[in-house]
């Protein structure tokens, strides 16, 4: 501990690390010990300790309407509603037993929401409207499925708002107790609804859809802060209607929410929801054309996806940083950064997101105009995706990797893949053999039509996608 | 690239949601002698907290610190609302008045205060605070990555902090 100078007392800046909860284990003892004997300390320490309450309501004030207009739907974080008053210690521990029961319940129960969520729609409502929502245990399941479904989003996005679009349905059909019930002290309704609004934001965010998206955030911060008020839930959907901004264009209002979601994180401990929010800051700073703040958001969240084997925002966050770099026009560097990150993901472990490394690396190279080393890097990102079974994210590969052979002049070698996308294709019935035709025809000739290459591209991108989701249920 | 951590148990998570006598005692202890907090209201607050624990078991990886970290938080809460007199209560139960609690008019002049003496003090600890209570930075990294271990910075950032403490005494 640097700060503890004086051989007899502790120094103002460790006092108010203490109040502030600054302190690791070892510190926080060493402090403890000696406040057990000195009355000067505790009485300096009463105040830092109102100097860091003082401090916290400043900073609230001051995050909570930094670059949002006072009309704003998220100008203001919600207050949490007033609290029912204390109840005997007997009645309260008997209410945190039924809860955890009710919460273990939940957890097992969730994974048949999830495995009906893999079903069709109308099976899903089938499903869901015959759950008995007034039962604690089914709450919890149906938030712990929809949490999870929100973790796991980039898995599939649209199977995501289809739970969560019924999930609202059969929320909907719920008469609302007309008494206060145990279940609903524990897990309101409402806060379930704030949950499902919340899954359908991010599915709308994914699909594009931002404007249904954005109605989605608005009801979801709403539903959170008329019910529990839980500030973490309210920080989370910040942190997406942020990301949402973002992608909108509108990234100065983004880059607060972030912040101030970022604030709730690192107050509460969620060191990985608290790198999720620097990756949301620095793509909102990529925006503002602050680059070099923004690569040290991107940087200083690594680690921490690393640590707790979060390779979808791992690899979120190195295509971030990869594509800043480029437009830093620091293409050498974003390279030396791939080359870094590919010797760090082990191929055999994690090939899976070695292939999306790739597919990032290509996607940089390939707006960097260095074709050639794009279309290799399509095309190892393509074997790699192909070896995994993850048909869609290969053929999408093999496509660029072809508009890349073409646009560097290599035609015939463009014209070969295409011969093998187009026999990988018709063997997973993926596109409509319309557009293969179309793509065919602008390949074709002496003089291929390179812009009708790229616009055939793109769309054909997307109907792989939607298609394959669609067969995979 | 293998993980540190992992996913706590039921068994973890029912420990901090249930807490023994001496953990609970511990952490009411604390609320009485860092906030000023009673311990009726310590163990409401203890209990929403474990609440909150349950609703979000998805994406907790340490159930105790975040028991701790989220009772902190809401005693801090608790005790803005009671400056604020904010009724927090739906009972017709009156808070123990104590002595934290001040007039809206006195904090709100307080508070003036302490934005002024902010704008004056070294920029040095102004940058501390405010990435620590702005940006959630750790107030040891902060101090880190400036080179706080030159004394004389050193004690121009305590100097700051005890006129900062100053303004509200």
């Amino acid at each position: 501990m640097s700060g503890m100078r004086s051989p007899r007392h502790l120094d103002d800046f460790t006092l108010l690390r203490y109040a502030a909860a600054d302190l690791d284990a070892a510190e926080r003892g060493a402090v403890d010990e000696h406040l057990d004997g000195c009355s000067r300390c505790n009485t300096v320490l009463e105040s830092l300790a109102k100097l860091d309450e003082e401090m916290r309501i400043l900073a609230k004030s001051r995050s909570a309407t930094d670059g949002l207009d006072a009309a704003d739907p998220f100008a203001r974080r919600p207050e949490a509603a007033p609290r029912p008053a204390a109840r005997p210690a007997r009645e309260a521990e008997s209410l945190a037993v039924a809860a955890l029961e009710a919460s273990e319940k939940g957890v097992f129960e969730s994974g048949r929401i999830l495995a009906a969520a893999k079903t069709s729609p109308s099976e899903l409502k089938a499903f869901l409207s015959g759950l008995p929502l007034s039962d604690l245990s089914t709450r919890f399941a149906l938030l712990y499925s929809m949490q999870e479904t929100g973790l796991e989003i980039a898995e599939s996005p649209v199977r995501a708002l289809s739970l969560a679009l019924s999930a609202l349905d059969r929320l909907e059909a719920e008469d609302p107790a007309s008494s206060p019930t145990l279940a609903e002290r524990i897990l309101p309704l409402p806060t379930l609804t704030a949950q499902a609004h919340l899954l359908a934001a991010q599915g709308r965010n994914w699909t594009g859809e931002l404007d249904r998206a954005k109605r989605h955030f608005e009801k979801a911060y709403e539903f959170f802060g008329d019910s529990t008020g839980d500030e973490i839930s309210l920080a989370i959907v910040e942190l997406h209607e942020a990301q949402r901004r973002a992608f909108a264009g509108d990234p100065r209002p983004g880059l607060s929410l972030a912040g101030r979601a970022r604030a709730t994180f690192a107050e509460t401990g969620l060191e990985d929801y608290e790198a999720r929010a620097r990756v949301v800051e620095g793509i909102c700073l990529t925006k503002l054309d602050r680059g070099e703040e923004a690569l040290e958001a991107f940087r200083s969240s690594l680690p921490v996806f690393q640590k707790h084997r979060l390779w979808s925002n791992y690899v979120g966050a190195i295509n971030a940083l990869g594509s800043c770099l480029m437009l830093l026009g620091r293409l050498d560097e974003a390279r030396r950064e791939y080359a870094r990150v590919l010797r760090t993901v082990s191929r055999d472990r994690h090939a899976a997101w070695v292939g999306y490394i790739r597919n990032g690396l290509a996607l940089v190279l390939f707006q960097a105009r260095s074709y050639r080393e794009a279309a290799l890097a399509f095309l190892q990102a393509s074997r790699l995706f192909r070896d995994l079974g993850n048909i869609a994210n290969a053929l999408i590969a093999s496509l660029y990797e072809i508009e890349c052979w073409a646009l560097c002049g290599q035609f015939g070698r463009a014209a070969q893949r295409f011969e093998i996308f187009r026999t990988e294709v018709a063997r997973h019935d993926a596109l409509d053999p319309a557009i293969v035709r179309q793509l065919e025809a602008a390949l074709s000739g002496r003089d291929p039509n390179l812009e009708e290459v790229a616009l055939l591209t793109e769309s054909a991108g997307r109907m792989l996608r939607d298609c394959l989701e669609r067969k995979s249920g | 690239m293998e993980s540190e951590v992992s996913s706590p148990t039921s068994r973890e998570i029912a420990e901090a949601v249930l807490q023994d006598g001496e953990q609970r005692s511990r952490l009411v202890a604390y609320a009485r002698s860092r906030f000023g907090i009673d311990s009726d209201d310590a163990q409401d607050l203890l209990q929403e907290t474990a609440l909150e624990l349950l609703r979000h078991r998805t994406i907790v990886r340490s159930p105790r610190g975040f028991t701790f970290k989220v009772f902190h938080t809401r005693c801090c809460r608790f005790l803005q609302a009671r400056q604020a007199n904010r009724r927090v209560f739906s009972s017709t139960q009156e808070p123990v008045e104590t002595a934290c609690d001040t007039s809206a008019l006195e904090t709100a002049d307080r508070k003036l205060e302490l934005r002024e003496v902010l704008e004056t003090i070294s920029s040095s600890c102004r940058k501390i605070l405010l990435a620590y209570y702005v940006e959630g930075r750790s107030l040891r990294e902060t101090a880190q990555t400036m080179a706080l271990a030159h004394s004389g910075v050193w004690n121009t950032i305590n100097r700051c902090l005890r006129r900062l403490r100053a303004c509200l005494e």
